[in-house]
């Protein structure tokens, strides 16, 4: 039995029509399955369009929920797509979810500094031109300056001025933290053929010690000074450059030996064999005043230059370029050539007496070099010594002229210009400074 | 008509769903869990500005030794006292303080990261680590300023009574070398016992002993200048007056030298805060 859905009258089975209203009777119901229902009316064609999610569907049951009527199908199949499009929201959700926390994903950020290998800088700076004189005093023939970010890296530094120097090797290890080396590598032992200024090469390299890569690998042009180029002022420097001499003071030196031996023989011709050596700051017993141990033995290393080396002054002008560069010969070379200029002979002078212990100092008066040695030690008192008497006759005179004494007012007056014997203002070196202030003479 | 709109809307809905299976995913599933936590992100955000000021000290200490330099060497070819350089220890003070306070809030900002919870997924990890990584680099930039900036106040500090010494001799005038002598060692000792606990950054070590042999050069030209005065030496007395320039002139150069390493130090950090560290800020902004 049916009812009438406009007017609940009941509708025989089997009638398609109600008999007290005539609306369109309802189709016979199946509640329980939608399955057995016999297709009473089709539905238009577009009807089954009307349901993208099918492809989801069991294929078993091919399209069977649009065979309902319109009504009754649209009131049903809408929670049914929105209960399939949510399932397979949750199942992709999963998916994504699954995929998101699977550890190997795609989807971590890759940060750039992270990914990079560690990257060594390097900088450095090469010294220009080379006083090979003043070597031992230079701070740096290359400056090194590097970083490394990202990580640490080991390297193999590497400079060598070859035919010069010994090759500087040193491993560091390069961090974010700056690494600075002032790199001075040991000269070569032997005779460097530094006569005469000459080019020269100065070969740097930075490796990486776990690669082998070449991070640097330079070669530098460098001019290596004559071994006896002195440079007089700077503006950087000033006078302060006359210090560098010390450099040129070799009181160990052979040719300062063999000078003070032969001085022994000079003293001993002048003290009628009285005095048989040079012994510095000691008394012989020979003079009533003991500074006069000190006059004779000066007066003796002069005479040995004059008469037994044949040293004779060599009277150029004092030629000092536009640099203020000059040509020093060390006192070995003074020795072999048997000449020197004003400077040279001094620097001979002074090494000698250095060599025995005594006090040098040298005197520079404008244009001139002297040496003056203290006459005791502790006294302050000096004589003062002109080297450039060569030859120098063997006569008191000569002698108390060449080895002079002054006192400490007419030293005053001396250095400062103001003297009668005065050669202008002077500038003055203590010849013991050479180690205190760092200027030595090269080893070779 | 109405039957045709009905159809069309039953049509857009699940195309919508389909469209929100698509994209939400990507929303939920890894753009949600590869933000910036909030908790830094504004940090971050901040830091910019105070790398700006980190950089404005660096320039303004780069400018400011160029300056310096330039104006010593007026002063030494001029000799008049109106280009003599002016003391700048107010404004480092100033400069420093500015640092220090730059450093506090990013030692904020980088414990705030560090006690971070570990990151729910790899992707929020990485980016925690990241911005640990980054304020570490903040961190380890402004510690090697303020290391630059600890041994310069250490080395003025200790350099103070050699600098009211001679301020002192200027004003009193010494007629006693022997006595100024003396006294100068006294001051000397003072300060090569404070030099002794200054400690330097590593890569000045250097130009720190050649700083420190100038100081005990000085030393020994006091003890040099004691002895000649005593002797009435002339000779010795007028070799110690061409050390005292020297020793002067030396000592400049040292100066130049450290200040080179300041200015090494503070380019170098510039380079890293403008290069790494703003990089690494920059792609970490993007997963704000």
């Amino acid at each position: 039995m049916r009812y009438c859905n406009q007017c609940g009258d009941k509708i025989e089975t089997g009638a398609r029509f109600c008999p007290n209203c005539g609306a369109r009777a309802a189709a016979e119901e199946t509640p329980v399955t939608p399955y057995p229902a016999p297709i009473s009316e089709s539905e238009p064609q577009p009807e089954r369009e009307a349901a993208p999610v099918a492809v989801l569907e069991p294929q078993e049951q091919p399209a069977a929920p649009a065979v309902y009527s319109i009504p009754t199908a649209r009131k049903k199949r809408w929670p049914f797509i929105a209960g399939i499009s949510a399932a397979a929201f949750v199942l992709l959700c999963t998916v994504f979810y699954l995929i998101g926390t699977s550890g190997e994903n795609a989807a971590v950020p890759a940060f750039a500094y992270a990914q990079r290998a560690p990257s060594p800088r390097v900088d450095y700076t090469v010294t220009q031109s080379v006083f090979p004189s003043l070597y031992r005093s230079l701070d740096a023939l290359v400056t090194f300056t590097a970083t490394c970010e990202g990580g640490e890296k080991e390297v193999l530094i590497e400079v060598e001025v070859p035919g010069f120097t010994q090759k500087y090797t040193q491993k560091v290890t390069l961090t974010e933290q700056i690494t600075k080396l002032n790199i001075r590598p040991p000269l070569l032992t032997g005779d460097l053929n530094l006569n005469s200024e000459k080019d020269a090469q100065l070969v740097f390299s930075v490796t990486e010690a776990d690669t082998g890569k070449k991070l640097v690998q330079d070669s530098k042009a460098i001019t290596l000074k004559s071994k006896y180029d002195a440079v007089w002022w700077t503006k950087e420097y000033g006078d302060m450059n006359n210090d560098n001499i010390l450099a040129w003071m070799t009181p160990e030196a052979p040719g300062v030996l063999a000078l003070k031996r032969n001085a022994v023989d000079y003293l001993s011709y002048i003290s009628d064999g009285a005095m048989q050596s040079i012994v510095g700051y000691q008394d012989y017993g020979f003079f009533q005043e003991p500074a006069y141990n000190t006059w004779a033995q000066a007066v003796a290393i002069q005479g040995a230059m004059s008469d037994i080396d044949k040293i004779r002054y060599n009277n150029a002008a004092f030629s000092v370029s536009s640099e203020a560069q000059q040509r020093v010969m060390l006192p070995d070379d003074v020795m072999a050539s048997k000449s020197g200029i004003c400077i040279e002979t001094s620097l001979l002078m002074a090494s000698a007496l250095q060599s025995a212990g005594m006090h040098a100092v040298l005197i520079f008066p404008p244009g001139h070099t002297q040496v003056a040695v203290e006459a005791w030690p502790g006294t302050g008192e000096y004589f003062l010594i002109e080297t450039t008497v060569l030859p120098m006759s063997q006569t008191e005179e000569a002698f108390d002229y060449v080895v002079r004494y002054m006192t400490k007012d007419e030293w005053v007056g001396y250095l400062d210009g103001t003297g009668g014997s005065s050669l202008g203002e002077c500038y003055v070196l203590d010849c013991d400074l050479g180690q205190k202030l760092g200027i030595l003479p090269m080893s070779n | 008509m109405k039957v045709t709109e009905k159809h069309g809307a039953h049509a857009k809905l699940p195309a919508a769903l389909l469209s929100m299976l698509l994209i939400l995913p990507i929303l939920t599933g890894c753009g949600a869990d590869a933000t910036l936590p909030a908790e830094i992100s504004n940090g971050i955000a901040q830091s910019e500005g105070h790398c700006e000021q980190i950089t404005a000290i660096i320039n303004w200490q780069l400018d400011g030794n160029a300056a310096y330099r330039e104006q010593r060497d007026k002063f030494k070819e001029s000799g008049d006292p109106r280009d003599e350089p002016q003391d700048t220890y107010d404004e480092v003070v100033v400069k420093y303080d500015e640092l220090s306070a730059v450093m506090a809030d990013l030692s904020v900002l980088k414990a705030r990261a560090d006690t971070l919870p570990p990151g729910g997924n790899d992707a929020e990890t990485a980016i925690i680590q990241a911005a640990r990584d980054y304020f570490a680099m903040l961190d380890a930039a402004c510690r090697d300023l303020d290391a630059v900036f600890t041994y310069y106040f250490a080395m003025r500090d200790a350099m103070l009574p050699m600098r009211d010494f001679t301020a002192a001799e200027n004003t009193t005038g010494y007629n006693d070398y022997a006595l100024f002598a003396g006294q100068l060692s006294q001051v000397i000792s003072q300060t090569q016992s404070k030099l002794e606990s200054v400690s330097c950054p590593g890569y000045m070590s250097d130009s720190h002993s050649a700083f420190t042999a100038r100081i005990d050069e000085f030393q020994s030209f006091c003890q040099d200048f004691s002895i000649a005065v005593q002797l009435s030496d002339p000779l010795r007395i007028a070799s110690c007056n061409y050390r005292m320039q020297r020793l002067g002139l030396m000592l400049d150069k040292c100066d130049d030298a450290l200040t080179d390493d300041f200015a090494l130090q503070f380019s170098r950090v510039a380079e890293r805060l403008n290069g790494t560290a703003a990089e690494l800020r920059g792609e970490l902004l993007a997963y704000v």
